[in-house]
């Protein structure tokens, strides 16, 4: 029997309940098992019941209170196909107008030689200019219509205004019989050259945009999946979670998943950046689009389609690249008032000429040459390009950046804010020590308090736990009091485990001296206790990341204030610090604590930038100025970042800083350029000295200089 | 003018307090809803003379159930 499957967005869920009741209507259906994500706001059904259509999916949705449709499926081949497709028609019609404005241009030629030996014919004339205004020229008449319809002005009605003029002049010299020179070869030749401006644009586009594109070939078109025994091919869309797939030697991965057997190394460089391959076997995590270099690996799925890492990275840069920086409000402001104003600077430029009996055809003329040369459109061009360009780079050096105002914004940072754990170091932490209180053994803290420890997801809860080889005890009555400690009861009794401060303040006694050295070496010590005694302490420590010093030193010599932040006692975290060489030290704070700090700082007008990688860091991370994740930290840091490093280098926040200068300067570069280009060509039009061909021309440069120049920014490298 | 009061079980949060209020209020009749989220409580004021059937079907496609 054939399957049918449904894919549907589904609307108004706000808990797990939601989408586990309408996963419940939907599966009372006869022969449908239905599958609703909550994060994605989407369902998807498979029915072998041929009677169930979409329709009816959707009313069993909809009597459940929530709004259903059919998912519109975006694939990226289409849109690039698309892209590939407008391009084509672009050049098209610049092919046609540049082929039919060639013989204006001869002509001309000839007549700035002073030989007339050829004169085209007005009504040939005529044909060749009609056509590259109406045809070619189309597209800037419903632009210029959309735009005024729309209550503003932008470049194509500069265009329209000024061929149109032109155009208008010259067909009514040749109706009226009028003694004139025709000005066809103006209209024509100054639509080709925007047309040109165009290609070059979208060319320059496109190439920012290909970065992504190769990141989407990388994965498969196909995988092998297991049913029942038997391997089958089939196409990605299809992968379901919970699939298995076997991935052979030298084969992409189609999408995200956890392995269940096998071992190989895999070759994740176009994710982290990473060159050597990583490890994996039973229970690590494969990515979607990474290379599996020599083992065969079998792997459940875990995430599909629009979901996995690979999609979400690209959806990520495509819409930074669409984002707009502060910046460009200036721009869109400067336009915004600039085509009006130049509008009226034509007027008066053909009034005066009018006035001063230089006739109205070359009043006209010189009009039009303003229309033309102020077109903003280099203006426009300025920021998007540099920016799309910008956050490309940022991308294949292991930068994510999620959007314009963010790259705008860390290059002004004055304080970094690292969280210790995971961020500055490795965040594997092991187990250095057991230390008795007085003389309970080691054993019995150790095994203790790993089955407190059981109850908790803190890294040092990990860490205990696998110290300790088989579970001793079982505990019941488990709480937690966030980032203090545990409690819980252990044969009738409650036991404490957490902070030196939190065990000090329940059990009432002191902690020894004996755990003084630890805490100058940088371990963070977990103790554990009882209502009456202290029975003894786990010293424990992670790595830190290799370049985490350079990072700090590098950051502090460009006088930006770095702080280190974390929950360990002070004397341990002292340590720490003076390994880093951080100058500022927050210890001892409290999850609940960290945005406080970032809040401090920011009162003190630092522009702060945060980094981390734990869900307790997610409210710092909101409240900073500029919020960094590491990508290997958990989804709700990454959620509430602004920036993500691939690559989990601390250097790379130093990176985004210099990439940030770079495409500012860049930006400012371009804005120069395009305001050089129409603030002294404005003038030189007035004054009649520009004819609007050499206008045009100069305008299409003013295009081509500011898209050229964006792209040299491709060439930005790390420094190291 | 009549009113009932239901008892509804599944519902946790206030998406799903939304829902039973707007499939109960789309019965034609039907004027008011009230729902307590934390004792399921559910009153409902009509008009019309409705069958208890109808509301308890109405929750029940909606995928909570009806204590009393």
């Amino acid at each position: 029997m054939s399957e049918k499957q449904f894919d549907l967005d589904v609307k108004g869920m706000t808990c797990a309940a939601c989408s586990a009741r309408i996963e419940r209507v939907l599966n009372k259906l006869e022969g449908v098992n239905a599958n609703v994500n909550l994060a994605a706001e989407s369902a998807h059904v498979t029915s072998s019941n041929p009677d169930i259509d979409l329709e009816q999916i959707i009313q069993t949705i909809e009597k459940t209170g929530f709004q259903a449709s059919e998912l519109e499926k975006v694939d990226p081949a289409q849109k690039s196909l698309e892209k590939e497709q407008e391009y084509r028609k672009l050049r098209f019609q610049f092919a046609v107008s540049a082929l039919l404005t060639v013989p204006f241009l001869i002509e001309m030629l000839f007549m700035l030689t002073g030989y007339h030996l050829w004169h085209m014919p007005p009504l040939l004339q005529l044909i060749l200019a009609s056509i590259v205004q109406f045809y070619a020229g189309l597209k800037f008449y419903k632009g210029a219509y959309k735009s005024l319809a729309g209550g503003g002005a932008n470049m194509d009605v500069l265009v329209v205004l000024g061929t149109s003029a032109a155009y208008l002049l010259s067909l009514g010299i040749m109706v009226f019989g009028l003694s004139g020179h025709l000005y066809f070869e103006a209209s024509a030749s100054v639509i080709t050259l925007v047309l040109l401006g165009k290609l070059l644009e979208l060319r320059a586009k496109a190439k920012t945009g290909f970065a992504i594109q190769k990141l989407l070939h990388l994965q498969p078109k196909t995988a092998f999946v297991e049913k029942e025994g038997i391997l089958e091919e089939i196409s990605v869309e299809k992968l379901h979670v919970g699939d298995i797939f076997v991935v052979k030697a030298g084969e992409n991965i189609p999408t995200d998943g956890i392995v269940l057997e096998g071992s190989s190394l895999v070759d994740e460089s176009m994710m982290t950046g990473e060159s050597l391959p990583v490890p994996k076997a039973k229970g690590d995590r494969v990515v979607g689009a990474t290379k599996n270099a020599d083992g065969m690996l079998k792997c459940q799925a875990t995430k599909v389609g629009s979901e996995t890492f690979l999609a979400s990275v690209v959806k990520l840069i495509e819409e930074a690249q669409g984002s707009k920086a502060p910046i460009q409000r200036l721009a869109d402001t400067i336009s915004g008032i600039f085509v009006p104003v130049v509008v009226g600077i034509a007027l008066m430029t053909f009034i005066a000429w009018w006035i001063l009996g230089e006739g109205f055809e070359n009043a006209l003329i010189n009009a039009v040459a303003v229309l033309v040369i102020a077109c903003p459109c280099a203006l426009g061009l300025a920021t998007p390009t540099a920016i799309m360009v910008g956050v490309g780079r940022g991308a294949s050096e292991g930068i994510l950046i999620k959007n314009a105002e963010v790259l705008e914004k860390i290059g002004k940072i004055t304080a970094v804010v690292f969280d210790k754990t995971g961020t500055l170091t490795y965040g594997d932490v092991k187990v250095n020590a057991v230390i008795a209180h007085d003389d309970a053994s080691e054993e019995e803290i150790l095994t203790r308090c790993a089955a407190l420890e059981e109850g908790s997801t803190h890294p040092l809860a990990k860490a205990v736990l696998s110290a300790v080889s088989s579970p001793k005890y079982t505990m019941s009555d488990f709480q937690n009091v966030s980032g203090q400690g545990i409690s819980g009861v252990i044969d009738g009794v409650v036991y404490y485990a957490g902070s030196l401060r939190f065990i000090a303040q329940m059990s009432g006694c002191d902690v020894s001296e004996k755990i003084k050295p630890y805490l100058d070496e940088g371990n963070s010590i977990v103790a554990l206790g009882t209502k009456e005694t202290i029975l003894g302490y786990v010293a424990l420590s992670d790595t830190i990341r290799e370049s985490a010093k350079e990072a700090i030193a590098k950051l502090q010599e460009r006088k930006i204030k770095v702080y280190m932040l974390t929950g360990d006692h002070h004397a341990s975290a002292q340590a720490v610090a003076k390994n880093l060489g951080v100058s500022h030290l927050f210890s001892e704070v409290l999850p609940s604590q960290k945005a406080d700090k970032i809040a401090e700082l920011k009162a003190q007008n630092e522009c702060v930038c945060m980094v981390g990688d734990g869900i307790n860091d997610a409210p710092a991370l909101a409240l900073s100025d500029v919020a960094v994740a590491m990508a290997q930290g958990s989804d709700i840091a990454i959620e509430s970042a602004d920036l993500i490093l691939t690559k989990n280098d601390p250097m790379n926040v130093l990176h985004a800083i210099d990439l940030s200068h770079a495409t500012m300067s860049k930006i400012k570069q371009n804005l120069f350029l395009a305001f050089v280009y129409n603030t002294l060509a404005i003038p030189l039009a007035f004054l009649g000295m520009l004819s609007p061909v050499v206008a045009g021309a100069a305008m299409a440069m003013s295009s081509v200089s500011v898209v050229s120049n964006s792209l040299l920014l491709r060439r930005w490298k790390i420094k190291l | 003018m009549a009113n009932i009061t239901l008892t509804v079980k599944g519902m946790s949060c206030m998406g799903c307090v939304k829902s039973v209020k707007g499939v109960l209020e789309a019965i034609k009749g039907v004027s008011k809803v009230d729902v307590d989220l934390a004792s399921g409580k559910t009153i409902i004021e009509y008009e019309a003379p409705i069958d208890v059937s109808v509301f308890e079907k109405a929750i029940d496609e909606a995928g909570f159930d009806v204590v009393s």
